[in-house]
Parts: C-alpha cells; structure tokens; sequence
C-alpha cells in the first residue's frame, strides 16, 4: 500500500440478495486530500461502492481499509468517513444547528467545544445566520449545505458524497459545484464524489473513476481521461466520439492503422491493438475538419446541418454507408455548410485513437 | 439467513394475542365438539352441535337473516360513502379536514349510545313519530319503525358507515385530479371518469369497507337485542345468550365457528367464484350496448349540486343520533322522548350521586389509562417490527397482528370467555384490560405503520454515519419523529377502551364499566340517566379524539409539507435534469 493512499479496496465483490452482481472485484487505492469522482451509467455500482465504504453494505468478498485500518464489520457509526445523502436526509425535528451538533453529540464532543466547531462548520459553508432555522424553511442550496456542515464538523479523513447535487436547478448546480471544489481544496480533505452527470466529473476532480457494469474502467485526470479513453465505452460516455470499426491493418511506432469506410485511417494505438484484429478508431467530432471534396479524406456528403450558437454540427453519410459529426467552429464571413455538399473529412493524426476491441 | 428471522419487536404483541386471542379460539374450537349433558359440560367428542347449528331451520333462517342484513348495511355504507368521499375530495377541498374530523367522531362515538339513541329515534315515541304527529301526518304513532329488520338495518349503517367511509376516503385522497381532467380531456363524461378512473382506484378500499361493515354488523348482537325486536333477531344473540342465559358453551361455539366459515366464504371466496361470471356479463354488455347515443347524458338542472344535499345529509345521518341523545340528558320528563316538557339538569346530579356510576367511572378511567398506555407501546414496537425490513411470512406475520379488528366481538368475547371458564381463571378487572388490549392494540399498530412508513429510512443512515448506535439512532431520530403518533394512538386506544362493550360484557364478571352501566340501566328501564351517562362518555370521547386529530393533524401537515418538497424537487429534476438514480436493495 502506497504510503498516499488512504482508502484501499482489495477485490471487492458484492451482490444482492437476487444474485444479480453489482460489483465485480473491484481493487484500487484513492490518495489522500484528492477529489476523486465515481463516475458511470444508472446500475454501474458506483452507489454501491460508496455505501460499501460508509458501511451501509457489506462486501460478499475482498476488503476495504480506510486509512490503514482494516473496516470489516465496523459499523457506519464507527467508521471515519462522513456522508452527505442524495436527498440530504437532514433530521425534520432538529434545527440547523442541532442538525450539525448531531455528530458532535454522538462523539461527546463537550458541549462548548462543540458549539464553537458546528459554528465554525456553519460559517464554512455561509450559513452562520441559519443556525436557528428549522429544516422545512431551507431552499434547496441551503439544505444542500447544511448536510455538508454536517458531515464536515465531525472532521471525517474521507467526504463521502452521494449525488449532493442532483436535485438542484442547473444554475444553483454550477455555483454549489464551485462552492464544494473551493471546501475541498480549502481543507485538504479527500472527497469521494458519486454523479452520472460527467459535466459535474469533468468540473471537480482531480480524478474520475470511470465505472460500468460493475466494474473500474478507467481511472484517470479529466483532461486525460477525455483525450485519451482507453476503450470504447470511456470514449463515448464522457463526450461525444465517432466511432470506425474496421480491421486493424498495421501497428508501427504507436501508430495504427485500420481499414473502414473505403480508407486507411490512422490513430494513436491503443493497449491491445494487434494487426489482423478488430479495432475501433475514435475521434472527437471537434477534431473533425470538413474541407472541399479535392481533399484526400473520407469523402461524403452532408446530410443535416445544426446551428449550436458558437458551433455548427454537420451530420454527414460518408460514401460507404457510414455516419459521421463533425462540429465546425462558427467563424465570421465564412459561409456554413449546406445540406447536400460534397466534402471530405479529415483530422491530425493524434486527434484520433484506435482501441482494441 | 439473518434478513429472514421475524423481528424481536413484534414479540410482546404477538404473544399477548397468541394467549389472548389466538389460545381463546383454539379452546373454543374444541369446546364446538363437547357436550351438554344435564347442564354439565361432557367431554365427549361429537359433532351434534354443528348439526344442530345446521339442520335446525331456526339458526338456519338467523344464519340467513345476519348474512342478508350485513350484506344489506355493507351495500348501503359503500353507495353513501362513494359520493360523500368524492364530494369532500373535488368539491368541498376547503371543508376536508372538518370534514375528516367529523367522521373520526363518528366512528369513535360511542357504539352502544347510538344503538340506544336509534331507540329515541324510531320508537313510539321517537324523534319521527313525534314530528309526524305534530304536522298532523298521522294520528297514531306509527309502530312498525321499530324493533325490525329496518331498524337494525338503519342503525347497523349508522354505526359501521364510518368505518367504511375512512378507508375510501383515504383512497380517493390518492386519485390524482390531473388524471380526471386527462379522462374528461380524452372526451370521457362525468360518469364515465367515475367509473373508469375514480372506482379502479378506489375499489379495494371500498371491498375492503364493506367486508368489514358486513363481518362486524353481521355478527353482532347488541342491535337486535335493542332495536331489532323478533323480526330483527339475528345469530349474534343465540351465540350471547349460549355464554350466558342457556350457558350452552358447546352449542354456542359450535354456532360461532359456522358464522366464521361464514364470513370467509363470503369475504374470500364468493368474490373469487364470480370475478369470472361478471367479466363475462361485462364483456356482453359492452358489445350489444348501443354504440352511440346520448343515453346517460340526460340532463336533470341542478344535478352538479348534489353534494349539498349529499353531505349535510350524511352528516345528519351520522350525528342526529347523538344529539337527540345529548339533548334528552336534560329533560324534565321521566323517559327519554320528545316533546320535552322544560330543562333540568337533574339526571346528572341522579347518575353523580350513583355509587354504582362513580364505581364504573373510576374502572373505566383506570382500563382507558392502562389500554392507552400498553397498546401505545406494544402498537409501536410491533409496527417498528413490521416497517422496518422485509423477512420471511412478513404477510403472515401482519395478518395475525391485525386480525382481531376485523374479529366481531363477540367471538373475541366468548372466546376469552371459554378460556377463563376453562383454565378456572377468575373474571377481574384484569380480564377486561386484557380484551382491551386485544381490541385496541391493532388500530394503534395502523396508525403506527401509517406513521412510520412515512419516516425517510434515509435519515436512520445519515444517524449511524454521524456516529449513533442503532439504538442512539432510534432514541435521537425516529422516537422524536413518530412520538406525536405515539401519542395519537394512545389516545386512540383509550377512546375505544372507554366505550368497549362487546368484550367488556362478556369478561368482566361483577365488575362495571361506564358502558356496562349504560346496559345495565337498559335492561331494568329506560330514563334520562342513561342519556345523561351517555353524554359524559360522548363529551370524553370527543376530547380524545379531538386530541388525536390535533395531533395526527400536525404530522399530517408536516408530512404533506415535506411531500410538497420532494414533489417539487423531482419535478426540478423532470424539467431538463437527470433522474436520481436510487441505489437498488438500500431500501430497508
């Protein structure tokens, strides 16, 4: 275990009672004072996995230590973690304050230090005016707030959050984002975040985990993770991509090459890649070019053109049968493409990666 | 499987009833197949009793009158509760919770006070033979009101229609308005919504009404006995005179358990035997029924306001007992009847100077505390067990828990009755809180599921992940949450163990309670002191269920607030956002 790492799951498995598997040996470490994102479709397990790590379920196999110590039948009481719930799960019969005292008491925290430190929670996330408020007199971003003063006043080593977010309006959604990045790395304190939205992933973290079907696909920084997907899935979940299957020609100097669409295409290879196989080469359409049709790249022809403000998305049939976007940049005096012109596309040869099958 | 095993906390209910109700019935049973042989019980294996019970035209024909007559105030409740439950929930919205308050009254108004009133109501000299007489309609006061089928009839509605209207009402609190305007939108007129969107949701509620108006009224035997005269006799009194009068425990038993196969087969299996006949009476009609044509849209001028005279008429129906009741506790004259000659306060000072009365009330104060306090916390313990998890014969265990309010009383009673008679076990004012208990733990445990599935199972966790025991959790959070309805259902069970009559009257041996002392009077002669005992326990009542509403009124408001919260943050999260999506087997 690398001395960074605070959290460690070693081929963790789980299912529920009806035998369908929602998590499938799952083994990987999360640093400290990181905000990691578990990221993924409706059913990936990524809930789960966060509710594994507060307690609420149980492991079929494997282990999961927070900070060094083994958390095998540790109750969610006794774990150093905190959560902030999906639908906040704020107590309806206790005020504000006594609502971020509740931890407090539950550690028998003396009642003048406690008060200093649910105040110094409140005045963290602005609500040091709302101490005295009963619950059902909170809009959304408050409540929203008060459960993360909650969770922080207990000093938990790891924030566990839940899709904090997804109940907001989309404007209140960008700000509170900002707010929890701002905390996060405020206090140098290791989020764990839960979201299907990968805006929200792209927007917060340090590093996205990538989830589906139960499994980690990939793990890695925003940016990395949408410039370089390793597979098909991870390329089309986060963003946009077009994707080319075709037989894989030639692998050479990491660059490989596969047949489709009446053309030779290269890309980046991918780990994986053998010559002779299938592959697929992935490019994002805003790494397509559209130029004249005397260009040497796949030829087609534009099926439908939509106006998106600051871009201009062509949809093209390639001459092969094949779709294809590309989103244009909106450039003053240059004229948009009509429906029915005859072009060809291509793109630089790192824009596109070409993942094993 | 740990997830399977039946939770602790439904223990302590589930063995009360198991030796309380459960234990009287099992003895009962095998009484139906001894013997009286020169008044002594023998026990000799037989089954002469239930070819007496069966062959004998006699109880055949009381068989027969009881099914018909439960049937009969079944029916009736559901056709008046439908318009009245409708009309409160589309039409009078502002008057709902009056008009909630009101049937809780009802329901809760002394059982044993209406059925007397109904005396003052149809009798000779009654409220309607009175007033007839005075617009100069009749001469003579008419006398077939009284002591027959219609007056068990009228006054069986009168006492079960609460428990009817209720759980329609609940029901039709669930249809949603917006699917009545998608149905009229979609070209569907007023009495095709009601049919086609208004009775599927409703319908299980209105079976399970009737079913219940139909057991209860078919087996009782305090209606007859006051109102129903010969003509009105029905099984109950048989079966009530066979523990007490003939002291015919065997007979009687054997006649109780017939009357209980009775019921399931009405309640479970006719319904199942002609699902099929009527699907294909209704698939007939639907194809020879003419295509077109206006035949039920003939329009009557004024018939949109049928709720104003449906609900001020219901509610007469519902109250006028009680008032005539009330209003005779203070005549001058010598019997309870109209006209009243003056006002005069005196059969109260006659019934407060009443050693047997002060006796009764002190018994009946002390069961209500006792029966309010231990069915609250049994009730809540047993709900806590049945909300919280999933396990194996959950729908068992349920059933067992809540059988004894659909149980007439007066099989709960005799049952009780054997027992004790059986295990030599002297009638006490024990006794009698023990079939309190019987009585009313269940509806607490209603109240408290109600309650309790209310409560975000969500709020449990974030307790543990800050930090609290599952104890802490259930001191700190859910026992702050659910003490209003806690306090609610104790209220509610005092309410019906202050007028318990039907398996008071049975257990209690000399012991008197306030309605035993309303009986007892009864039976020697009516005077305005009944009237005026009656008042007392109707004033208490009220002032329980009065409490109970205010309480139950304020979790229902914070309920439907929180309601109103999460309706709109899904409906924020409708409008262009992603569902949450929930974490599949949290769910406790």
């Amino acid at each position: 275990m690398s001395e960074h790492a605070i959290i460690r799951f070693e081929g963790v498995s789980h299912n529920y009672d009806d035998d369908t598997v929602v998590l499938k040996d799952i083994s990987f470490e999360m640093e400290r004072g990181k905000f990691y994102t578990l990221l993924g479709p409706s059913g990936c397990g990524k809930t789960t996995l966060l509710r594994i790590l507060a307690g609420f379920e149980q492991p079929d196999t494997g282990t999961v230590a927070i900070g060094g110590e083994d958390m095998r039948r540790r109750p969610p009481e006794r774990r150093p973690v905190n959560m902030v719930f999906q639908r906040y799960a704020l107590f309806p019969h206790r005020t504000v304050l006594e609502n971020v005292l509740f931890g407090l008491e539950s550690a028998r925290v003396k009642s003048a230090e406690a008060r200093e430190r649910a105040q110094q929670a409140l005045a963290m996330c602005r609500l040091q005016d709302h101490g005295d408020r009963r619950i059902e007199q909170l809009s959304g971003g408050q409540a929203q707030r008060v459960a993360v003063a909650r969770a922080l006043v207990n000093r938990p080593r790891v924030l566990l959050l839940d899709e904090p977010l997804a109940a907001l309006d989309l404007k209140l959604r960008r700000h509170m984002q900002e707010e929890l990045r701002a905390l996060q790395q405020q206090l140098g304190m290791t989020f764990v975040y839960v979201t299907h939205d990968q805006d929200e992933a792209l927007a917060l973290s340090d590093l996205i985990v990538l989830m589906d079907g139960g499994r980690i696909v990939q793990t890695a920084a925003p940016r990395e993770l949408y410039d370089r997907p390793d597979c098909v899935f991870a390329a089309t979940f986060l963003g946009e991509s077009n994707v080319i299957s075709g037989t894989v020609r030639d692998v050479t100097g990491g660059v490989a090459r596969i047949e489709a669409d009446g053309g030779v295409l290269p890309g980046e290879a991918c780990d994986g890649v053998t010559a002779g196989a299938l592959g697929h080469l992935c490019v994002r359409p805003e790494r397509v070019r559209v130029a004249g049709p005397e260009s040497s790249g796949l030829q087609g022809e534009i099926e439908d053109v939509v106006f998106r403000g600051a871009t201009v998305r062509c949809i093209l049939r390639l001459r092969s049968g094949g779709r294809l976007i590309a989103d244009q940049a909106v450039l003053p005096h240059v004229a948009l493409p009509q429906r029915g012109d005859r072009v060809a596309v291509e793109w630089d040869a790192d824009a596109a990666r070409v993942l094993a099958n | 499987m740990h997830r399977l095993r039946i939770p602790v906390q439904v223990a302590p209910l589930g063995s009360l009833l198991a030796v309380a109700c459960a234990l009287p019935l099992a003895i009962l049973f095998v009484y139906s197949f001894w013997q009286l042989s020169n008044f002594v019980i023998v026990h000799d294996w037989t089954l002469a009793n239930y070819r007496a019970g069966l062959l004998d035209g006699y109880y055949l024909r009381l068989f027969a009158r009881s099914l018909g007559t439960g049937a009969a105030v079944g029916a009736i409740a559901v056709i008046l509760a439908y318009p009245f439950a409708y009309a409160a929930r589309f039409r009078f919205t502002r008057w709902r919770n009056a008009l909630l308050f009101a049937v809780l009254l009802s329901m809760f108004a002394s059982y044993l006070v209406r059925v007397y009133a109904f005396q003052s109501i149809l009798g000779r000299t009654g409220v309607i033979n009175w007033f007839l007489q005075e617009i100069g309609i009749v001469d003579q006061p008419l006398d077939f009101l009284l002591f027959n089928r219609f007056a068990v009839i009228v006054t069986l509605t009168n006492v079960f229609l609460p428990f009817v209207l209720l759980p329609i009402w609940a029901a039709m609190q669930n249809v949603d308005p917006a699917s009545i305007e998608a149905a009229r939108d979609l070209g569907a007129r007023p009495w095709t919504v009601f049919w086609k969107v208004v009775v599927p949701a409703t319908r299980k509620a209105a079976l399970a009404g009737f079913a219940f108006a139909f057991v209860l009224a078919s087996g009782d035997y305090v209606t007859p006995t006051l109102v129903g005269g010969t003509d009105g006799l029905m099984i109950g009194k048989p079966i009530a005179n066979s523990f007490g009068l003939t002291n015919n425990y065997p007979l009687g038993s054997a006649l109780a358990f017939t009357m209980l196969l009775l019921f399931a087969l009405v309640v479970f299996v006719v319904p199942r035997l002609l699902r099929r006949p009527l699907r294909v009476l209704g698939s007939v009609w639907k194809e020879h029924r003419p295509a077109v044509g206006p035949r039920w849209a003939v329009r009557i001028p004024g018939a949109r306001l049928w709720p104003y005279a449906l609900v001020p008429g219901v509610l007469a129906f519902l109250f006028a007992p009680l008032v005539i009741v009330v209003v005779l506790s203070f005549t001058t004259r010598d019997v309870p009847a109209f006209p009243m000659d003056g006002v005069t306060l005196r059969w109260y000072d006659n019934v407060l100077g009443d050693e047997l009365f002060s006796s009764a009330l002190t018994n009946s104060i002390k069961l209500a505390v006792f029966t309010g306090v231990a069915a609250a916390v049994l009730g809540t313990l047993a709900a806590i067990g049945l909300t919280r998890r999933e396990f194996a014969l959950k729908p068992a265990v349920e059933a067992f828990l809540l059988v004894p309010i659909a149980l007439p009383g007066l099989i709960t009673g005799v049952a009780m009755l054997t027992l004790y008679t059986w295990a030599q076990i002297p009638l006490s004012m024990l006794t009698i809180a023990v079939g309190h208990l019987v009585f009313a733990t269940p509806f607490v445990v209603l109240v408290m599921m109600a309650r309790l599935r209310d409560v975000d199972p969500l709020l449990a966790e974030a307790g543990r992940d800050l930090g609290a025991t599952p104890l802490g959790v259930f001191r700190r959070v859910t026992l702050p949450l659910i003490a209003p309805a806690i306090a609610g259902g104790a209220l509610v069970a005092a309410a019906l163990s202050l007028d318990e009559f039907i398996i008071t009257n049975f257990v209690s041996g000399s012991n008197v309670t306030l309605p035993l002392f309303i009986w007892s009077k009864l039976r020697i002669g009516v005077t305005p002191d009944v009237n005026a005992v009656s008042t007392l326990i109707l004033l208490s009542l009220a002032v329980l269920v009065l409490a109970f509403f205010l309480l139950g009124g304020s979790v229902g408001r914070g309920v439907s607030r929180a309601r109103s919260a999460k309706a709109s943050a899904s409906s924020r999260a409708a409008s262009g956002q992603p569902r949450i999506d929930q974490p599949r087997g949290s769910q406790p």
